[in-house]
């Protein structure tokens, strides 16, 4: 379906596109260079106000600066192209440099508590260790242990080190995970292998993609880690480039990721760090990028990301190519350029001040003193959906259930609105029991009194009357027979093969409302909790949606039908096809209507509702191709193969010729275009 | 069996009762404010003044002829070159188009040449490259044919570049306030096959090595921004910027760099020396350069070059594309004009207040728009409406009823003189604006419920927005054939430019409409100038001209509209934030203090709440919002979903405290002229204004004592 709809958007693009020039703009309202987004209510990117402003620049004589890492006052920074370690000092804005003749190309830069400076040598494959008179005392090369094994390549780019002085080293290609060495240099472990889901739908991408696709997207081989840092606690944080699962984990003991958060997708980290807090900041390098610097909290939700990337920058907050980020004591952000040769810092506004203070107090549990945060950003930024969603939580524990309930529901947090919305329920029926109960039994007894008195008899003839005249309608007769498969199948697919009891127009119709009725009751009437992603239904396409695959089943059995011999006619599949949604068309809308007062815990009701109701059309469905054509079991299963096979070269066929016409139209518009030049 | 169940699901239909409320959160707390160390010592602020004495070494005249002299100034040129000096009597300070002691520095052979050179050239050849060439060649045969005459207080040179086959005549006047540069365009002649593109007049003035002189450049970028003489740069390339903007007619896409006024300013030693450069005729086709230090010399250096043939490029098919250049030189005078300042007029300060003069004698500024008091703008979206499935979906964010509840609340907590823009108020919604859609929408209720307060409505007819990629007939065709159209958010939506033949048009109808309504605000042609096919820039600011019949409030007005201008919202209060810039300062706010009623930018977008506050009290402007009456919360997914915090419930308070401090701080001294401003220390400045009050700001975290006064953090605090 998306290749349709993909197609069909080229095509009606494809002649608008004539004569317009495009051009990426911000908007009016703020004039700073860069935007600065969050994650808002659909789990998109969404525009806030700044969360860091541009301070200073640093640009010293860098030549495509690696790695930075900060340690107390002093910055350090692996200058590869340089091949020196740069220092400078915070306070005193002092500067210094190591250098050495073992230092060749240094790409990642550690110091420890202790201002033990490990650097990873990208040129000559080894970690070097300087110790805080920068002088050199060790260096490890590949290590020897027969664990490690022969093969295995030692290609250093990045090291940290854990408060026990165990090495950490992640290379260029490391398959196998990151290389954990002891503080002698010594192989251990490896450790954080990063896992690959082999599921069906991976091996059925296999099977279509091309190579570099097969690479990008559905590789066998695990990807290597391409940045680690470590933080106060000893955990490892690593990023992952080109990875479009889990680019970003924090790792527990075994290697597993524990982070739970909300975030959005970026494929193109290069660099993560974490401040004393635990919030974890990385960097990403790529030009279609939405935010080159992101900020997310401790257990992994997105707060901001801002920055962009652009070769020629000349204003704060564009980077050429950022390779390295680091946070000093203040919370300032120091972004490494490696392209631009500088290092741009950034500091906090009141604003991302209120977040992170908010995001704290939540952390360690002061829920109300966090509330307070949450309520001023959202004054500040009503789409944070973050704060909406920890502000539902709050209320929550407060049992103030109805406000969390309306805050679960602008930051579109299902998860909480289901637990809130039970509550809610709950309270509701407590309440209103005693009065359901009332009516009730009111209705029953006006019901019982009714049937006493002499209107009744009066209202019994009304009844039958109207029944009657009704009845005398086709359409009527149709419905009424139409509404018997349910209880006799067979005999109604024999009335509408020999006595072709319903008609062509009657099944159109029906067609119609069917997919009306599916559109609009999955768009305006399902419950919030089990609707899907209504905001991105175009309408064409939905209808696209529904009524292809059912005009497509249905010439596609009747086609495979006459092959078979089969004895149906087509517009018996026709109709058959619609008289066996039946199910559908009595149940659908109730349980829609249903689904409006469940909570998650009650889903496996709506789930099997719904699954009950298509299996039912799906087996009548298969009963009728085979009485229409009267086939048998092992027939009907050959049909039901060749039905499908023949709707997808239909598709293909339509692919072909509309790719085709495509082309036919691309040159007839350039040649138009090359003939107004003139 | 049925019926009961029908009865059942009756009765609980008839009580249940769902329903979408908004979210209104109580009062705001008081988180204490507090702001970042390196905030203060960026480029967002003012550093404390560098008030060395600059010693000028000697000053070499050998090569050099006296031309000129009056009270104030001799003018000295050197015959060879044609590179002038100025001596500023006063103060025995010599301004040179060339460096004082070329000599001392490193220089290629090259670089020294053009130095020299008054005037240097791009051309475009006949193979179609472009060449540039200096006055001055390293064969003395091949360099330009010069020779000038003195006539009274003017000098009329000659130059011939005999070579290039190109050749100009321009003046210079020496004046009571400093001289003037004039290229006269009838005399421009390319009497070879060689095609003229841009004219690099005198470049050289002010250049400074290094950090060898104390002082700056001045660039009108935003309010004003100052580069500091530092012996490196964060950039190692050039710093450039359009006057009024690019011109969309021609290119496409452009960063944000864009100067509102045709001036800029250089600085040798910091109330010793100045010079303020404006741009008199030619501006709109004149390019702001700066050269850092670390690119290709050790100089700092800036000047306003101009075009004298802009150029397109032209796609011929998919993959293919030509350069096409005008074809006639474009016909205007480029001038430049230098006024040379000393003493305490040595700095922004008094490039703001000679600026102010000029621009009150030329009947720019006029006196009776200066405002009265403090007042706050409030900007107010009526309807905006979100894609639904298969029909539009509507909200009324603010109606006139809602507006007459915002005003009685505001003005019942002490808000006065309140100045409405409402936007939105179109047919359709917001997003459905455009320059023939100003008639009110039915849904939003009735203007009358507002009639006793000042309201106007906001009409920007360059714009029009689209769901779809489809051009509307009225848009801007480009030079190159192509529409004109930017993607926003992602290719959600388009915007797209309207030709200005069709806004003049409609124009005068749509004022009169607004107006009987109650009031314009202009936006979109406030600041923009776009040519077309029919009209040049210059033509375009004479159909402004014609069209803007009395001043009405607008929207950031360029220099050329500010002479219509009654109103100033959306002012600016932070430059566009290059990497070039040191400082950050009120060179805007100081030229209109006294003259015209300043609006900031909307407060409510801020990042920074408290300073910004406490900006807006430094500058002397007044406060501005802009609200909703619902929560922002439901534009979340319609075209104004950038508009992410306007909800009044939620800005009140706020909005009336911003209003107090700003008011306590500036109710005696808005209406007054800025005179001085100083920074004290690192984030602790004080502004005069001309009826002797001062004001003084602290943005610091700590209690400042300074000059017998007590500033809490983060706050201000007058001074009668």
């Amino acid at each position: 379906m998306k290749m349709i709809k993909k197609l069909t958007i080229l095509c009606i693009l494809l002649s608008f596109s004539m004569f317009t020039f495009n051009v990426h703009a911000e908007t009016d309202i703020s004039v700073i260079p860069y935007g600065t987004y969050t994650v808002g209510f659909d789990g998109d990117l969404v525009r806030t106000a700044n969360a860091y402003e541009g301070t200073f620049v640093l640009n010293e004589g860098f030549l495509n600066p690696e790695d930075i890492f900060i340690e107390g006052d002093e910055v350090y920074v692996a200058d590869k192209g340089r091949s020196r370690i740069f220092i400078y000092n915070i306070e005193t804005r002092g500067m210094m440099e190591i250098t050495h003749p073992n230092l060749k190309e240094p790409t990642g830069v550690f110091v420890t508590k202790d201002k033990h400076i490990y650097v990873a040598d990208g040129n000559r494959n080894v970690i070097l260790v300087f110790d805080e008179t920068h002088q050199l005392i060790s260096e490890f090369g590949k290590p020897t242990e027969p664990l490690f094994g022969t093969e295995s390549v030692f290609e250093p780019r990045k090291v940290i080190v854990d408060p026990r002085g165990n090495i950490y080293v992640v290379g260029e290609t490391g398959i196998n995970g990151i290389i954990q060495l002891d503080s002698e240099g010594h192989f251990i472990n490896f450790f954080g292998v990063n896992k690959v889901n082999i599921t069906l739908e991976l091996l059925f991408k296999r099977a279509l993609m091309s190579k570099e696709q097969k690479e990008m997207f559905a590789s066998l081989t695990p990807k290597s880690t391409t940045n680690l840092t470590i933080d106060e606690k000893g955990l490892v944080y690593t990023v992952i480039k080109n990875e479009y699962n889990t680019p970003l984990k924090k790792l527990n003991i075994e290697g597993n990721n524990i982070l739970t958060g909300n975030t959005i997708i970026d494929p193109a980290y290069v660099d993560i760090t974490t401040d004393s807090f635990g919030n974890i900041y990385t960097v990403s390098q790529d030009i279609n990028t939405r935010g080159v610097v992101g900020v997310h909290d401790s257990f992994g939700n997105l707060l901001f990301k801002f920055g962009r990337q652009e070769l020629n920058s000349l204003r704060v907050g564009e980077f050429a190519g950022a390779t390295g980020i680091a946070v000093d004591k203040y919370g300032d952000i120091w972004v490494l350029d490696g392209v631009g040769n500088n290092i741009q810092v950034f500091s906090k506004t009141e604003f991302a001040n209120s977040v992170l203070t908010g995001i704290e107090l939540y952390r360690i549990g002061e829920y109300d003193e966090s509330a307070v945060y949450f309520q001023e950003i959202i004054r500040q930024n009503s789409l944070f959906a973050l704060a909406h969603s920890r502000l539902g939580k709050y209320y929550e524990r407060n049992e103030d259930f109805e406000s969390a309930l309306q805050s679960y529901r602008i930051a579109n947090n299902k998860e909480g609105y289901s637990t809130a919305y039970w509550e809610v329920r709950d309270t509701w029926i407590n309440q209103n029991i005693m009065w359901i109960f009332i009516t009730f039994s009111l209705l029953f007894i006006a019901n019982k009194v009714f049937k006493k008195t002499p209107y009744y008899a009066s209202y019994q003839d009304f009844k039958k009357e109207t029944f009657e005249k009704i009845g005398e309608n086709e359409t009527v007769k149709e419905v009424k027979l139409m509404l018997n498969i349910i209880k006799h199948p067979i005999d109604t697919i024999y009335f509408i093969k020999f006595k072709q009891k319903i008609r062509i127009r009657t099944a159109f119709v029906m067609y119609i409302l069917f997919i009306l009725m599916n559109i609009l009751s999955n768009y305006y009437i399902k419950g919030y909790l089990f609707r899907s992603d209504v905001n991105d239904m175009v309408f064409f396409f939905e209808i696209l949606k529904w009524s292809v695959p059912l005009l497509l089943f249905g010439l596609g059995n009747y086609l495979m039908s006459t092959l078979q011999n089969g004895e149906a006619f087509y517009r018996d599949i026709f109709i058959g096809v619609m008289v066996v949604f039946i199910p559908m068309f009595l149940f659908k809308i109730p349980l829609d209507i249903l689904s409006n007062f469940l909570t998650y815990n009650e889903a496996f009701l709506y789930d099997f509702g719904y699954l009950l109701m298509v299996g039912w059309s799906v087996l009548l469905l298969l009963i009728m191709i085979m009485e229409l054509n009267n086939f048998k079991i092992r027939e009907l299963v050959v049909n039901l193969l060749l039905t499908f096979f023949i709707m997808i070269i239909m598709i293909v066929l339509y692919l072909i010729v509309s790719i085709l016409s495509q082309q036919l139209f691309d040159f007839i518009i350039g040649l138009i275009k090359e003939l107004i030049m003139l | 069996m049925k019926k009961i169940v029908f009865m059942l699901l009756l009765s609980l239909g008839l009580f249940y009762v769902q329903e979408l409320q908004a979210l209104e959160t109580d009062d705001p707390f008081e988180i204490p404010a507090s702001v970042s160390t390196t905030l203060i010592d960026s480029n967002l602020f003012t550093r404390v003044e560098d008030l060395t004495i600059y010693d000028q070494p000697t000053v070499d005249l050998t090569n050099f002829v006296e031309v000129l002299d009056n009270d104030r100034f001799t003018m000295y040129v050197n015959p060879n070159g044609l590179a002038l000096r100025v001596l500023n009597k006063d103060t025995g300070y010599y301004w040179a188009s060339d460096v004082v002691n070329i000599s001392d520095y490193e220089l290629t052979g090259a670089w020294i040449r053009r130095i020299n050179s008054a005037i240097t050239i791009d051309f475009l050849n006949e193979s179609n490259i472009t060449v540039t060439s200096s006055m001055i060649q390293r064969r003395s045969n091949e360099s330009a044919d010069s020779s000038y005459e003195v006539n009274g207080d003017e000098i009329l040179f000659h130059v011939d570049f005999a070579i290039e086959m190109i050749r100009l005549d321009y003046t210079v006047k020496l004046t009571e306030e400093g001289f003037e540069i004039k290229v006269l365009r009838e005399t421009i002649e390319e009497y070879g096959p060689n095609r003229l593109l841009k004219l690099y007049l005198y470049e050289f003035f002010g250049t400074v090595n290094s950090d060898d002189i104390p002082g700056y450049f001045f660039i009108p970028s935003g309010n004003g921004a100052l580069v500091r003489f530092t012996p490196s740069s964060a950039i190692s390339n050039v710093y450039r910027a359009r006057f009024y903007g690019s011109d969309k007619y021609r290119v496409g896409s452009s960063p944000e760099t864009l100067l509102n006024y045709p001036v800029f300013g250089v600085v040798h030693g910091v109330n010793q020396n100045g010079m303020l450069v404006e741009v008199k005729e030619g501006a709109e086709y004149a390019e702001y350069l700066y050269t850092p230090p670390t690119y290709q010399t050790t100089f700092h250096s800036q000047n306003a070059l101009f075009l004298m043939r802009e150029n397109h490029v032209q796609p011929l098919s998919a993959t293919e594309n030509i350069t096409i250049y005008e074809s006639e030189i474009k016909d205007y005078n480029p001038t430049l004009s230098f006024t040379i300042l000393e003493g305490d007029d040595a700095n922004y300060i008094g490039f703001a207040k000679t600026y102010k003069e000029n621009l009150v004698e030329r009947g720019i500024l006029d006196e009776s728009y200066a405002p009265d008091g403090v007042g706050m703008h409030v900007d107010v979206l009526m309807k905006e409406y979100e894609k639904g499935l298969l029909f539009k979906k509507n909200f009324v964010m603010t109606s006139f009823g809602d507006l007459k509840e915002i005003n009685r609340d505001l003005v019942e907590r002490g808000v006065t003189n309140i100045h409405y823009t409402l936007r939105g108020y179109n047919r359709g919604g917001y997003s459905d604006r455009s320059y023939d859609n100003y008639k009110l929408d039915r849904s939003i209720g009735s203007p009358d419920d507002v009639k006793d307060l000042d309201v106007s409505y906001y009409y920007d007819p360059t714009i029009k927005l689209s769901y779809r990629k489809s051009m509307p007939s009225e848009s801007l065709k480009m030079v190159n054939r192509r529409q004109y159209s930017i993607s926003r958010s992602r290719g959600e939506y388009f915007e797209y430019l309207v030709d200005l033949n069709v806004i003049e048009d409609h124009f005068s109808q749509a004022y009169e409409t607004l107006n009987n309504r109650g009031g314009i605000a202009l936006d979109g042609i406030s600041n923009e100038l776009n040519s077309n096919e029919t009209m040049t820039r210059t033509e375009v600011m004479g159909v402004y001209n014609d069209m803007f019949t009395e001043r009405m409030p607008m929207y950031r007005p360029d220099y050329y509209n500010l002479s219509h201008a009654s109103k100033v919202y959306m002012n600016l209060i932070y430059h566009n934030r290059s990497r070039f810039f040191t400082d950050s300062v009120p060179f805007e706010q100081i030229l209109l203090s006294g003259y015209m009623e300043l609006y900031s930018q909307f407060l409510n977008f801020s990042p920074n709440i408290h300073v910004d506050v406490l900006k807006v009290i430094e500058y002397g402007i007044n406060p501005a919002f802009l609200i909703t009456y619902r929560p922002s919360h439901l534009l979340s997914r319609s075209i104004s979903k950038d508009l992410y915090a306007t909800y009044y419930g939620n800005l009140d308070t706020y909005m009336v405290e911003t209003y107090e401090k700003v008011n306590e701080a500036l109710q005696d001294v808005m209406g007054h002229e800025i005179i001085w401003r100083e920074v004290i220390s690192s984030g602790v400045v004080r502004v005069d204004y001309d009826n002797g009050m001062s004001i003084y700001v602290n943005y610091t975290n700590q209690i400042v004592t300074t000059e017998g006064i007590i500033i809490n953090p983060l706050d201000a605090v007058v001074k009668g």
